[in-house]
């Protein structure tokens, strides 16, 4: 053989592998781009790794039993590639369809051998017949995983100019006169329903004794207040700009609104460190995409989990992809729960215990977002801990909304044993919206009967600000007026409230 | 085509034997896995059905999802004279079937709701409640109507039967109010 023909046939080979390639590119890249916007980039690659692997494995094999017949071997590793890509869905597909006893033990086996006679019929075919089919598929396979990077492509080119570089504490003005500025702490709690529906929906009528709590703190506790939609971060973008944006906006315009906002702008330039605990960002379950905010201080690096017995090598999105595939058998050994739940477990405690506690430049504001009474729901009302089989089951909300009351009386009094008797804290509590009674469908699980579509922007909202005593709060406010309220005692503005 | 017939004989027979496989192994994995569990087949006859009693099952749930575990959880007791506690005799949970009944152990659970409901009946039914766990596949396909049977100390035994059953299926199990349609 001259070395011209061998040039060819390793040429061939090379272009061979495309096809497989490309299948197994295909998937990862349309479910990053369905989920780009609250997704990071960093959650791809380690999914698109393993499934390219497993392509060129396979390809090898193929070439290895078909010699010196690469675009033969390329249409069998595709075949067995789909099938190798497509069995966590027919898998459910078949279970669904409940004809007959489906176990993965039994239909792995089954699918596999059908990968193999797949590519025995390919051998079948002759050399160029089999080449010009690789060419219609590879072109085919080649133009959806560009049309879903040009999906991709835009979004993480948005995403990437509303990042904001985190300034250093050292660069808080310090030519203000911040002299009698109270700290002022703004303690989000995601999904915590108002007392209203507490009372009424849920017949919790000890919501009263919480309410008596926080009054007794020298709480000044606001009833039925309601968000503007039941969406979190057009709630926390419209309080943090005291705007009321539309709410129907891409949650990527959301994040560039909450990432520079007016709030923490003003408070800046008025001399406060700002800081920030975000677990709307940085918990497993939540929006990952979603961009820091400029802030002084990002709190979420002080957690550190406890909990070092799982690595995550694929994060939510890789498991995502790998349930569709034949990886699907190995995803119930795969514990992705354990690490992410072990941090929004020490992320709440750490709002209940040392919140208050932080040594930081004062006068400080200090926003915290807890996915809390959020799902999932994995606290008892004791604060034991549940299954992952109940995450989503709303059953248990109750349970963990009873253990939230703990956590935020908890904050609340850490903050206020902390706090300069003489230059008390502004504190403020509130949701961003109510039980939503979401997830309840595919999972198959318990969700809220007959719940009352207003009962979803029911939130929480007091506040305990003793420097403004005269401060509007009238029953029923709306959530949009939080910062206008504070700002107009505190710095004499004269924001109109709505 | 005696020789096309032995060229496509071993493959042919592989995929027979593949498809064989496919379907008897779900049937040796469900008597493997009803040999390892906690769940006993009752050959003997059923005690007489007891109208002094009652029973309620709250839910099914999964409680592994490794190996497909599920809880029943209710409560249920018996209305006797002699004022007997739920803790004081043993309840198992029966599935009844026309062809099958397997009985699956319980633990005693609180139910200080289930006191406070049956208040007049004078009875101690602080730990009414009962939680059983078993592995779906240890269960073949059938309607199961669920009961208890509560063993006494002197070893007489009741059942009563709940308004509930088991339908499980070849691949899924869900609790059906009797009178519902499935």
């Amino acid at each position: 053989m001259s070395n011209n023909q061998k040039h060819f046939i390793i040429t061939d080979y090379l272009l061979g592998g495309l096809l497989p390639l490309l299948a197994a590119m295909y998937p990862v890249v349309f479910t990053y781009a369905t989920n780009a916007e609250i997704l990071t980039l960093s959650s791809l690659w380690a999914i698109l790794g393993l499934l390219l692997a497993v392509a060129v494995v396979v390809y090898l094999l193929w070439s290895l039993l078909l010699k010196k017949k690469p675009y033969t071997a390329a249409l069998a590793a595709f075949l067995f590639m789909v099938l190798f890509l497509t069995y966590g869905s027919i898998y459910k597909l078949l279970t669904k369809a409940d004809l007959f006893p489906v176990r993965h033990f039994n239909l792995l086996p089954l699918v596999i051998l059908l990968g193999g006679y797949l590519g025995w019929f390919a051998s079948k075919l002759s050399a160029e017949m089999s080449k010009k089919l690789w060419m219609v598929l590879v072109s085919l396979a080649g133009l959806l995983v560009v049309f879903n990077l040009v999906r991709i492509v835009p979004l993480e080119l948005q995403k990437k100019a509303q990042a904001s570089p985190i300034s250093p504490v050292e660069s808080v003005a310090a030519t203000q006169d911040t002299t009698g500025k109270p700290d002022i702490y703004w303690l989000i709690f995601d999904e915590f329903s108002g007392f209203d529906v507490m009372r009424d929906y849920f017949h919790y009528p000890e919501i009263d004794d919480f309410v008596a709590d926080l009054e007794n703190l020298g709480f000044r506790v606001v009833e039925n207040s309601h968000a503007s939609s039941y969406l979190t971060l057009h709630q926390i973008a419209t309080r943090l700009n005291y705007e009321q944006l539309p709410a129907d906006l891409s949650e990527v315009a959301y994040y560039g609104y909450i990432s520079n906002n007016k709030v923490m702008s003003e408070l800046k330039a008025r001399g406060y460190t700002t800081v920030v605990m975000d677990e709307a960002r940085s918990a497993t379950f939540a929006f990952q995409a979603k961009t820091a905010i400029n802030a002084d201080i990002q709190l979420d690096e002080y957690v550190k989990s406890t909990d070092t017995s799982s690595t995550m090598l694929f994060g939510s999105f890789g498991l995502l992809v790998a349930r569709q595939t034949m990886l699907d058998p190995l995803t119930v050994y795969y514990n992705l729960d354990d690490e992410g739940i072990a941090r929004h477990r020490d992320t709440v405690y750490f709002v209940a215990d040392e919140l208050g506690k932080l040594d930081l430049p004062k006068p400080k504001f200090v926003y915290s977002h807890l996915l809390l009474p959020h799902m999932p729901f994995m606290f008892t009302e004791n604060g034991s801990y549940l299954e992952s089989p109940y995450y989503h089951d709303w059953s248990h909300y109750l349970g963990q909304y009873k253990f939230t009351l703990k956590i935020i009386l908890q904050a609340a009094r850490t903050i206020l044993k902390e706090a300069d008797p003489q230059n008390p804290p502004i504190i403020i509590l509130q949701s961003d919206h109510g039980a939503r009674n979401l997830g309840t469908g595919d999972s198959g699980q318990g969700g809220l009967v007959d719940f009352p579509e207003e009962d979803r922007t029911s939130i929480m909202y007091a506040v305990y600000a003793p420097a403004c005593p005269d401060m509007p709060l009238a029953d029923g406010i709306n959530p949009v007026n939080t910062f206008p309220l504070v700002f107009n005692c505190l710095f004499d503005t004269e924001i109109p409230l709505q | 085509m005696k020789k096309s017939l032995s060229k496509y004989l071993v493959p042919v027979l592989i995929a027979v034997a593949t498809l064989a496989y496919f379907f008897i192994s779900p049937i040796v994995q469900q008597k493997m896995a009803l040999r390892a569990s906690s769940l006993t087949v009752v050959s003997e006859p059923l005690p007489p059905v007891t109208q002094d009693a009652r029973m309620y099952v709250d839910q099914i749930r999964l409680s592994n999802v490794k190996d497909e575990v599920y809880q029943m959880d209710g409560w249920g007791f018996l209305i006797l004279d002699s004022k007997l506690a739920p803790t004081d005799y043993e309840r198992t949970i029966l599935l009844v079937s026309d062809t099958e009944v397997f009985a699956i152990p319980t633990t005693n659970v609180p139910r200080k709701d289930v006191q406070k409901t049956f208040e007049q009946l004078g009875l101690d039914l602080k730990d009414s409640g009962f939680a059983g766990v078993f592995p779906m596949n240890a269960i073949p396909r059938g309607d199961y109507v669920i009961s208890l049977l509560f063993t006494l100390p002197d070893g007489t035994q009741a059942r009563y039967n709940s308004k509930f059953e088991l339908a499980k299926t070849f691949n899924s199990m869900q609790l059906v109010l009797k009178d519902n349609p499935k």
